[in-house]
Protein backbone atom coordinates (compact mmCIF):
# COMPACT_ATOMS: atom_id res chain seq x y z
CA UNK A 1 0.00 0.00 0.00
CA UNK A 2 1.39 3.75 -0.86
CA UNK A 3 -0.27 5.35 0.95
CA UNK A 4 1.12 3.61 4.72
CA UNK A 5 2.43 5.99 6.61
CA UNK A 6 5.20 5.92 8.96
CA UNK A 7 3.92 5.17 12.21
CA UNK A 8 5.90 7.84 14.67
CA UNK A 9 8.49 7.31 16.99
CA UNK A 10 7.60 5.90 20.09
CA UNK A 11 4.42 4.30 18.67
CA UNK A 12 4.78 0.19 18.81
CA UNK A 13 1.55 -1.06 17.66
CA UNK A 14 2.02 -4.06 18.89
CA UNK A 15 2.47 -2.78 22.82
CA UNK A 16 -0.01 -0.64 22.91
CA UNK A 17 -2.46 -3.28 21.22
CA UNK A 18 -1.38 -4.96 24.77
CA UNK A 19 -2.54 -1.32 26.34
CA UNK A 20 -5.81 -1.45 24.84
CA UNK A 21 -6.48 -5.07 26.66
CA UNK A 22 -4.88 -4.01 30.10
CA UNK A 23 -7.18 -0.98 30.00
CA UNK A 24 -10.37 -2.67 28.68
CA UNK A 25 -9.78 -5.80 31.53
CA UNK A 26 -9.14 -2.70 33.98
CA UNK A 27 -12.80 -0.82 32.78
CA UNK A 28 -14.24 -4.67 33.03
CA UNK A 29 -13.11 -5.23 36.41
CA UNK A 30 -14.74 -1.48 37.82
CA UNK A 31 -17.64 -2.47 36.25
CA UNK A 32 -18.13 -5.77 37.81
CA UNK A 33 -17.61 -3.75 41.31
CA UNK A 34 -19.92 -1.89 40.72
CA UNK A 35 -22.36 -4.09 39.25
CA UNK A 36 -22.08 -6.92 41.60
CA UNK A 37 -22.63 -7.14 45.22
CA UNK A 38 -18.84 -8.15 46.80
CA UNK A 39 -15.24 -8.41 45.93
CA UNK A 40 -15.98 -12.29 46.02
CA UNK A 41 -18.84 -11.63 43.15
CA UNK A 42 -16.23 -10.17 41.29
CA UNK A 43 -13.80 -13.10 41.37
CA UNK A 44 -16.56 -15.64 40.28
CA UNK A 45 -17.33 -13.46 37.76
CA UNK A 46 -13.90 -13.42 36.66
CA UNK A 47 -12.94 -16.81 36.82
CA UNK A 48 -16.12 -17.57 34.97
CA UNK A 49 -15.05 -15.39 32.28
CA UNK A 50 -11.79 -16.49 32.05
CA UNK A 51 -12.85 -19.98 32.02
CA UNK A 52 -14.94 -19.33 28.90
CA UNK A 53 -12.05 -17.44 27.31
CA UNK A 54 -9.48 -20.36 28.19
CA UNK A 55 -11.67 -22.73 26.42
CA UNK A 56 -11.51 -21.11 23.19
CA UNK A 57 -7.59 -20.19 23.95
CA UNK A 58 -6.40 -23.72 23.69
CA UNK A 59 -7.39 -24.13 20.63
CA UNK A 60 -5.79 -21.37 19.28
CA UNK A 61 -2.75 -21.91 20.78
CA UNK A 62 -2.33 -25.20 20.16
CA UNK A 63 -3.23 -23.76 16.21
CA UNK A 64 -0.48 -21.55 16.33
CA UNK A 65 1.97 -23.85 17.72
CA UNK A 66 2.30 -26.87 16.14
CA UNK A 67 5.93 -28.08 17.83
CA UNK A 68 4.01 -28.95 21.61
CA UNK A 69 3.04 -32.34 22.07
CA UNK A 70 1.65 -34.65 23.86
CA UNK A 71 2.29 -33.49 27.73
CA UNK A 72 2.68 -37.08 30.15
CA UNK A 73 3.40 -35.35 33.24
CA UNK A 74 2.74 -32.01 35.10
CA UNK A 75 6.75 -30.92 34.80
CA UNK A 76 5.67 -30.43 31.37
CA UNK A 77 2.19 -28.72 31.27
CA UNK A 78 4.03 -26.30 33.67
CA UNK A 79 6.73 -25.77 30.76
CA UNK A 80 4.46 -25.42 28.04
CA UNK A 81 1.73 -23.37 30.29
CA UNK A 82 5.28 -20.36 31.59
CA UNK A 83 7.25 -20.51 28.04
CA UNK A 84 4.39 -20.80 25.50
CA UNK A 85 1.13 -20.05 26.60
CA UNK A 86 1.86 -16.87 28.99
CA UNK A 87 4.48 -15.58 26.57
CA UNK A 88 2.01 -15.66 23.56
CA UNK A 89 -1.01 -13.89 25.45
CA UNK A 90 0.16 -12.01 27.94
CA UNK A 91 3.65 -10.13 25.96
CA UNK A 92 7.01 -10.44 27.05
CA UNK A 93 6.09 -11.27 30.71
CA UNK A 94 8.73 -14.04 32.13
CA UNK A 95 6.77 -17.03 34.14
CA UNK A 96 8.81 -19.10 36.38
CA UNK A 97 8.12 -22.84 37.46
CA UNK A 98 8.35 -23.40 41.48
CA UNK A 99 7.17 -24.80 44.59
CA UNK A 100 6.37 -28.09 43.08
CA UNK A 101 4.63 -30.49 46.11
CA UNK A 102 6.76 -33.52 46.82
CA UNK A 103 3.75 -36.23 44.95
CA UNK A 104 4.57 -33.75 41.68
CA UNK A 105 0.81 -32.55 41.46
CA UNK A 106 1.19 -29.18 42.52
CA UNK A 107 3.05 -26.17 41.40
CA UNK A 108 3.25 -22.10 41.40
CA UNK A 109 3.32 -20.16 38.43
CA UNK A 110 5.35 -17.06 38.99
CA UNK A 111 4.48 -13.91 36.73
CA UNK A 112 7.04 -11.09 36.74
CA UNK A 113 5.25 -7.72 35.84
CA UNK A 114 2.28 -9.30 35.37
CA UNK A 115 0.87 -6.53 32.27
CA UNK A 116 -3.07 -7.12 33.51
CA UNK A 117 -2.01 -5.08 36.67
CA UNK A 118 0.20 -2.35 35.10
CA UNK A 119 -1.63 1.02 35.46
CA UNK A 120 -3.47 -0.73 38.15
CA UNK A 121 -4.04 0.63 42.25
CA UNK A 122 -6.28 -1.57 44.07
CA UNK A 123 -8.09 0.54 46.95
CA UNK A 124 -6.86 -1.19 50.37
CA UNK A 125 -9.99 -2.00 51.43
CA UNK A 126 -10.20 -3.77 47.92
CA UNK A 127 -6.89 -5.81 48.36
CA UNK A 128 -7.94 -8.05 50.86
CA UNK A 129 -10.76 -9.77 48.86
CA UNK A 130 -10.60 -9.00 45.04
CA UNK A 131 -8.17 -11.23 43.06
CA UNK A 132 -7.42 -8.86 40.45
CA UNK A 133 -5.67 -11.41 38.23
CA UNK A 134 -8.70 -13.87 39.01
CA UNK A 135 -9.48 -13.95 35.01
CA UNK A 136 -5.56 -15.82 34.19
CA UNK A 137 -6.67 -18.25 36.83
CA UNK A 138 -9.92 -19.41 34.82
CA UNK A 139 -8.75 -19.33 31.80
CA UNK A 140 -5.67 -21.73 32.33
CA UNK A 141 -8.48 -24.37 34.20
CA UNK A 142 -10.54 -23.79 30.69
CA UNK A 143 -7.66 -24.27 28.53
CA UNK A 144 -6.51 -27.32 30.52
CA UNK A 145 -9.85 -28.37 30.37
CA UNK A 146 -9.92 -28.89 26.84
CA UNK A 147 -6.84 -31.02 26.83
CA UNK A 148 -8.90 -32.67 29.34
CA UNK A 149 -6.61 -32.23 32.00
CA UNK A 150 -8.61 -31.49 35.15
CA UNK A 151 -7.02 -28.79 37.75
CA UNK A 152 -7.43 -26.35 40.48
CA UNK A 153 -6.12 -22.94 40.21
CA UNK A 154 -6.22 -20.18 42.70
CA UNK A 155 -4.20 -16.98 42.59
CA UNK A 156 -2.07 -16.67 45.50
CA UNK A 157 -0.42 -13.37 45.55
CA UNK A 158 -1.36 -10.76 43.46
CA UNK A 159 -0.73 -7.23 42.74
CA UNK A 160 2.81 -6.34 43.91
CA UNK A 161 4.96 -6.77 40.79
CA UNK A 162 4.61 -10.65 41.09
CA UNK A 163 1.21 -13.04 40.98
CA UNK A 164 1.85 -16.45 41.89
CA UNK A 165 -0.87 -18.78 40.58
CA UNK A 166 -1.13 -21.96 42.20
CA UNK A 167 -2.11 -24.93 40.21
CA UNK A 168 -3.24 -28.16 41.07
CA UNK A 169 -3.75 -32.16 39.35
CA UNK A 170 -6.92 -33.06 40.03
CA UNK A 171 -7.13 -36.30 37.11
CA UNK A 172 -7.51 -36.63 33.49
CA UNK A 173 -10.72 -36.55 31.99
CA UNK A 174 -11.85 -39.65 30.42
CA UNK A 175 -12.64 -39.70 26.62
CA UNK A 176 -16.28 -39.64 26.48
CA UNK A 177 -18.80 -39.81 24.45
CA UNK A 178 -22.24 -37.58 24.89
CA UNK A 179 -24.94 -39.85 26.24
CA UNK A 180 -27.28 -41.20 24.19
CA UNK A 181 -24.90 -41.54 21.30
CA UNK A 182 -23.24 -44.29 22.19
CA UNK A 183 -21.79 -47.17 19.00
CA UNK B 1 9.61 -19.08 12.05
CA UNK B 2 5.60 -17.95 12.27
CA UNK B 3 5.35 -18.23 15.70
CA UNK B 4 8.10 -15.28 16.33
CA UNK B 5 5.78 -12.99 14.38
CA UNK B 6 3.01 -14.02 16.74
CA UNK B 7 4.98 -13.16 19.43
CA UNK B 8 2.45 -10.86 21.40
CA UNK B 9 -1.27 -11.34 20.08
CA UNK B 10 -3.34 -10.21 23.12
CA UNK B 11 -6.48 -12.16 23.37
CA UNK B 12 -8.13 -9.21 23.07
CA UNK B 13 -11.33 -10.46 21.27
CA UNK B 14 -11.84 -13.29 23.53
CA UNK B 15 -12.05 -11.04 26.31
CA UNK B 16 -14.46 -8.54 24.45
CA UNK B 17 -16.52 -11.65 23.28
CA UNK B 18 -16.34 -12.03 26.64
CA UNK B 19 -18.09 -8.92 27.97
CA UNK B 20 -20.44 -8.60 25.39
CA UNK B 21 -21.97 -11.89 26.25
CA UNK B 22 -22.01 -10.45 30.29
CA UNK B 23 -23.73 -7.35 29.29
CA UNK B 24 -25.92 -9.58 27.44
CA UNK B 25 -26.88 -11.64 30.40
CA UNK B 26 -26.70 -8.78 32.27
CA UNK B 27 -29.75 -6.85 30.15
CA UNK B 28 -31.76 -10.15 30.29
CA UNK B 29 -31.41 -10.19 34.15
CA UNK B 30 -32.55 -6.67 34.58
CA UNK B 31 -35.46 -7.07 31.95
CA UNK B 32 -36.29 -10.20 33.89
CA UNK B 33 -36.54 -8.19 37.10
CA UNK B 34 -38.06 -5.18 36.03
CA UNK B 35 -40.77 -7.44 34.21
CA UNK B 36 -41.43 -8.95 37.66
CA UNK B 37 -41.31 -5.65 39.44
CA UNK B 38 -44.36 -4.38 37.44
CA UNK B 39 -46.35 -8.03 37.60
CA UNK B 40 -46.21 -7.43 41.13
CA UNK B 41 -47.18 -3.66 41.32
CA UNK B 42 -49.97 -4.39 38.40
CA UNK B 43 -51.24 -6.78 41.53
CA UNK B 44 -51.34 -4.78 44.43
CA UNK B 45 -54.49 -2.38 43.11
CA UNK B 46 -54.82 -0.19 45.95
CA UNK B 47 -52.18 1.99 44.49
CA UNK B 48 -53.69 4.70 43.14
CA UNK B 49 -52.53 5.83 39.18
CA UNK B 50 -50.78 8.54 39.93
CA UNK B 51 -48.55 7.28 42.66
CA UNK B 52 -47.59 3.77 39.65
CA UNK B 53 -47.45 6.32 36.26
CA UNK B 54 -44.62 8.39 38.68
CA UNK B 55 -42.82 4.80 40.02
CA UNK B 56 -43.27 3.44 36.46
CA UNK B 57 -41.22 6.39 34.95
CA UNK B 58 -38.64 6.33 38.00
CA UNK B 59 -38.45 2.43 37.45
CA UNK B 60 -38.17 3.57 33.80
CA UNK B 61 -35.37 5.54 34.39
CA UNK B 62 -33.43 3.17 36.56
CA UNK B 63 -33.39 0.30 34.41
CA UNK B 64 -32.99 2.52 30.74
CA UNK B 65 -29.06 2.94 31.52
CA UNK B 66 -28.86 -1.20 32.22
CA UNK B 67 -29.07 -1.17 28.33
CA UNK B 68 -26.39 -3.72 27.27
CA UNK B 69 -24.84 -1.47 24.52
CA UNK B 70 -25.07 1.21 26.07
CA UNK B 71 -23.21 0.00 29.13
CA UNK B 72 -20.65 -1.06 26.47
CA UNK B 73 -20.39 2.20 24.91
CA UNK B 74 -19.56 3.78 28.51
CA UNK B 75 -16.91 0.84 28.87
CA UNK B 76 -15.50 2.01 25.52
CA UNK B 77 -15.27 5.69 26.35
CA UNK B 78 -13.44 4.92 29.39
CA UNK B 79 -10.82 3.25 27.81
CA UNK B 80 -10.64 5.53 24.83
CA UNK B 81 -9.94 8.42 27.20
CA UNK B 82 -7.07 6.79 29.14
CA UNK B 83 -5.51 5.69 25.81
CA UNK B 84 -5.29 8.70 23.94
CA UNK B 85 -3.29 9.98 26.31
CA UNK B 86 -0.79 7.00 25.98
CA UNK B 87 -0.56 7.50 22.17
CA UNK B 88 -0.53 10.87 22.01
CA UNK B 89 2.12 11.78 24.40
CA UNK B 90 5.02 12.34 21.77
CA UNK B 91 3.40 14.03 19.33
CA UNK B 92 3.13 17.09 18.16
CA UNK B 93 0.56 19.31 19.18
CA UNK B 94 -2.78 18.92 17.17
CA UNK B 95 -3.99 22.43 16.10
CA UNK B 96 -7.27 21.98 14.46
CA UNK B 97 -10.31 19.75 14.33
CA UNK B 98 -8.99 17.63 11.01
CA UNK B 99 -5.63 17.79 12.55
CA UNK B 100 -7.34 15.91 15.41
CA UNK B 101 -9.31 13.53 13.02
CA UNK B 102 -6.24 12.45 10.83
CA UNK B 103 -4.57 11.85 14.11
CA UNK B 104 -7.63 9.46 15.00
CA UNK B 105 -7.20 7.65 11.90
CA UNK B 106 -3.67 7.47 11.44
CA UNK B 107 -1.96 6.76 14.80
CA UNK B 108 -4.65 6.29 16.85
CA UNK B 109 -6.32 3.47 14.69
CA UNK B 110 -3.41 2.05 14.08
CA UNK B 111 -2.29 1.78 17.62
CA UNK B 112 -5.64 0.57 19.31
CA UNK B 113 -7.11 -1.15 16.10
CA UNK B 114 -4.65 -3.04 14.47
CA UNK B 115 -4.79 -0.62 10.95
CA UNK B 116 -5.40 2.44 9.08
CA UNK B 117 -8.98 3.46 8.53
CA UNK B 118 -9.54 3.15 4.44
CA UNK B 119 -11.15 6.31 4.35
CA UNK B 120 -12.48 9.53 5.88
CA UNK B 121 -14.81 11.69 4.86
CA UNK B 122 -16.23 15.17 6.06
CA UNK B 123 -18.82 17.50 4.97
CA UNK B 124 -16.89 20.38 7.18
CA UNK B 125 -19.79 20.80 9.21
CA UNK B 126 -19.12 18.17 11.85
CA UNK B 127 -19.77 15.28 10.13
CA UNK B 128 -17.02 13.07 10.13
CA UNK B 129 -17.44 9.57 8.02
CA UNK B 130 -14.75 6.86 9.00
CA UNK B 131 -15.06 4.09 6.91
CA UNK B 132 -13.03 0.68 8.16
CA UNK B 133 -13.50 -1.97 5.42
CA UNK B 134 -12.00 -4.74 7.76
CA UNK B 135 -12.68 -3.82 11.30
CA UNK B 136 -11.05 -6.14 14.01
CA UNK B 137 -13.75 -6.85 16.53
CA UNK B 138 -16.03 -8.45 13.53
CA UNK B 139 -13.49 -9.43 11.58
CA UNK B 140 -14.21 -12.89 12.32
CA UNK B 141 -18.07 -13.47 11.19
CA UNK B 142 -18.45 -14.44 8.02
CA UNK B 143 -18.87 -12.22 5.22
CA UNK B 144 -22.04 -10.77 3.94
CA UNK B 145 -25.39 -9.81 5.68
CA UNK B 146 -25.92 -13.16 7.93
CA UNK B 147 -25.06 -12.17 11.24
CA UNK B 148 -25.60 -8.17 10.83
CA UNK B 149 -27.72 -7.70 13.73
CA UNK B 150 -25.03 -9.54 16.13
CA UNK B 151 -22.73 -7.55 14.63
CA UNK B 152 -24.20 -4.35 16.20
CA UNK B 153 -23.17 -5.68 19.70
CA UNK B 154 -20.00 -5.80 19.04
CA UNK B 155 -19.62 -2.43 17.52
CA UNK B 156 -20.58 -0.85 20.90
CA UNK B 157 -17.08 -1.13 22.65
CA UNK B 158 -15.41 0.92 20.08
CA UNK B 159 -17.87 3.14 19.38
CA UNK B 160 -16.99 4.27 22.83
CA UNK B 161 -13.55 3.83 22.99
CA UNK B 162 -13.78 6.17 19.61
CA UNK B 163 -16.02 8.74 21.08
CA UNK B 164 -13.86 8.59 24.48
CA UNK B 165 -10.60 9.20 22.74
CA UNK B 166 -11.91 12.41 20.47
CA UNK B 167 -13.53 13.80 23.65
CA UNK B 168 -9.62 13.63 25.29
CA UNK B 169 -8.35 15.35 22.39
CA UNK B 170 -11.33 18.14 22.60
CA UNK B 171 -13.97 17.47 20.66
CA UNK B 172 -17.09 16.17 22.12
CA UNK B 173 -19.35 14.42 19.49
CA UNK B 174 -21.43 11.52 19.50
CA UNK B 175 -20.13 8.46 17.46
CA UNK B 176 -22.44 5.80 16.31
CA UNK B 177 -21.61 2.72 13.79
CA UNK B 178 -23.68 1.56 10.60
CA UNK B 179 -22.68 -1.69 8.65
CA UNK B 180 -24.49 -2.51 5.67
CA UNK B 181 -22.29 -5.81 4.28
CA UNK B 182 -19.51 -7.39 7.10
CA UNK B 183 -16.65 -6.70 7.58
CA UNK B 184 -17.04 -3.36 6.86
CA UNK B 185 -18.40 -0.47 8.83
CA UNK B 186 -18.88 2.38 8.81
CA UNK B 187 -17.99 5.41 11.63
CA UNK B 188 -20.28 8.43 11.88
CA UNK B 189 -18.62 11.33 13.89
CA UNK B 190 -21.37 14.29 14.62
CA UNK B 191 -19.35 16.96 16.48
CA UNK B 192 -20.78 18.73 19.17
CA UNK B 193 -21.46 22.28 17.95
CA UNK B 194 -20.01 24.45 21.30
CA UNK B 195 -22.84 26.63 22.38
Amino acid sequence: MSKQAKLPVGIDSKKISGELFTLTYGALVAELLRDLESPAEVNRQLDKMGYNIGLRIADDLMAKNAQIGRCTDMHQVADVLAKVALRTYLGRVSAQVSGWSSSNDEFSLLIESNPLTEFVEVPPELAQELRYSQMICGAIRGALQMLHIEVQTAIVNDLNQNTEIRVKFIRILQESVPPGEEY
Amino acid sequence: MSSLSFATSFPFDFLHAEIVRYEKERQAEQEAKKKKWMDETHDQHHIDLATLAEQTDLIKQVFAQGNAETRLEALGYRVGYALVEKISKDLPRLNNELDKMKFLCKEFWTAAFGKQVDNLRTNHQGVYVVHDNKFFTISSFAEGKQYLEESAMYLAFPCGVVRGALFNVGIPSLVTSSVESLPAVKFHVHVQQKP
